[in-house]
């Protein structure tokens, strides 16, 4: 069996031939192409870059925007009205109109205590009041 | 009095700085000890490319190089990687080319013979051992280094450096009897 040192003569001895042929100006030369080609490439990468980052920016406010505004509604507790409707302004609206305000809210005929009728049946002062009662 | 030649860490800032003609004075310095490790590693007739992609890469990365090991160590380890990645790509053994073998100084030529045999198997044994024991041992026995500075290029401990020397020596003695 081979002594150490030997085993270590021997493995100093390999890849001198490789070493030997190497084109080391040729290998500099290749290095320094490529990291001028990157140092290039790396401006242009970012323009082409650019807009692609605007558009990921967009969606991402988009989907932030979208997300609060289903949070918001989902989290809104169902006896509250889903939209302020200008107390004022019901006064110049007609009885089929004011229905129609309180289908556009997805809010079903209220029933209050002692009044089991149809909003058909209710005057102007009368859904007034009762807009009034719900919005608090 | 000519102003002597800049050290390692004055071309490593020039290139920081970025002048190329830092960069590949550093390749011409290092490229061959490369070669000669790469190699013996078992890098066949991929040493060229390696080399370039060796200091390619070094370059690249440059931030990352801590002064732990020397520029050249350091660089022999990111050779290492590029050589494993190679094997990766082509999934092929490297293909040991027997003119790379350098015939030592002999008046004897059955000794030449003989020698150069086991230093062909010593190659061969070389591809087949552990990534971390055949850089400890290259490192050390061809490239002559202290067990500190290749540890800290290779990202192990002393201690472990002088153990997977040690094994790779005996797998390496194994494969001369």
């Amino acid at each position: 069996m081979m002594e150490d040192q030997e085993i270590e003569r021997l493995a100093g001895s390999l890849g001198g031939d490789a070493a030997e042929r190497l084109e080391v100006e040729r290998v500099a030369a290749g290095v320094v192409a490529r990291l001028r080609a990157d140092r290039m490439q790396a401006p242009q990468r970012w323009r082409w870059m650019a807009p692609a980052w605007l558009r990921l920016a967009a969606a991402l406010a988009v989907l932030i925007a979208g997300g609060a505004l289903v949070r918001g509604a989902l989290h809104r507790p169902a006896s509250e009205p889903t939209a302020v409707v200008a107390a004022p302004m019901l006064g110049d609206l007609t009885n089929d109109e004011l229905v129609e305000v309180f289908d556009s809210l997805s809010v079903e005929a209220p029933v209050h205590e002692g009044l089991a009728v149809g909003l058909e049946s209710l005057n102007e002062a009368q859904l007034e009041e009762l807009l009034r009662l719900m919005e608090g | 009095m000519p102003d002597p030649a800049p050290s390692d860490a004055e071309l490593i800032a020039a290139w920081r700085r970025g002048e190329e003609a830092a960069a590949a004075e550093l390749v011409r310095r290092h490229a061959r000890a490369v070669a000669r490790f790469l190699s013996a590693a078992g890098a066949g007739d991929d040493v060229e490319d390696l080399v370039q992609e060796t200091f390619y890469r070094a370059f690249r990365k440059i931030e990352s190089f801590r002064g732990g090991a020397t520029f050249r160590t350091w660089a022999m380890s990111i050779g290492s990687n590029a050589l494993r990645d190679l094997r990766r790509r082509a999934r092929r053994r490297p293909v040991v080319a027997l003119e790379d073998h350098e015939v030592l100084d002999s008046a004897d030529p059955h000794a030449e013979l003989v020698t150069s045999e086991t230093a062909q198997r010593i190659q061969q044994e070389l591809t087949r051992l552990p990534r971390m024991q055949r850089d400890v041992f290259l490192l050390r026995a061809q490239q002559g280094m202290e067990y500190e500075e290749i540890a800290a290029a290779l990202g192990t401990t002393v201690g472990a450096a002088r153990v997977h020397y040690h094994h790779a020596v005996q797998r390496l003695k194994k494969v001369t009897e």
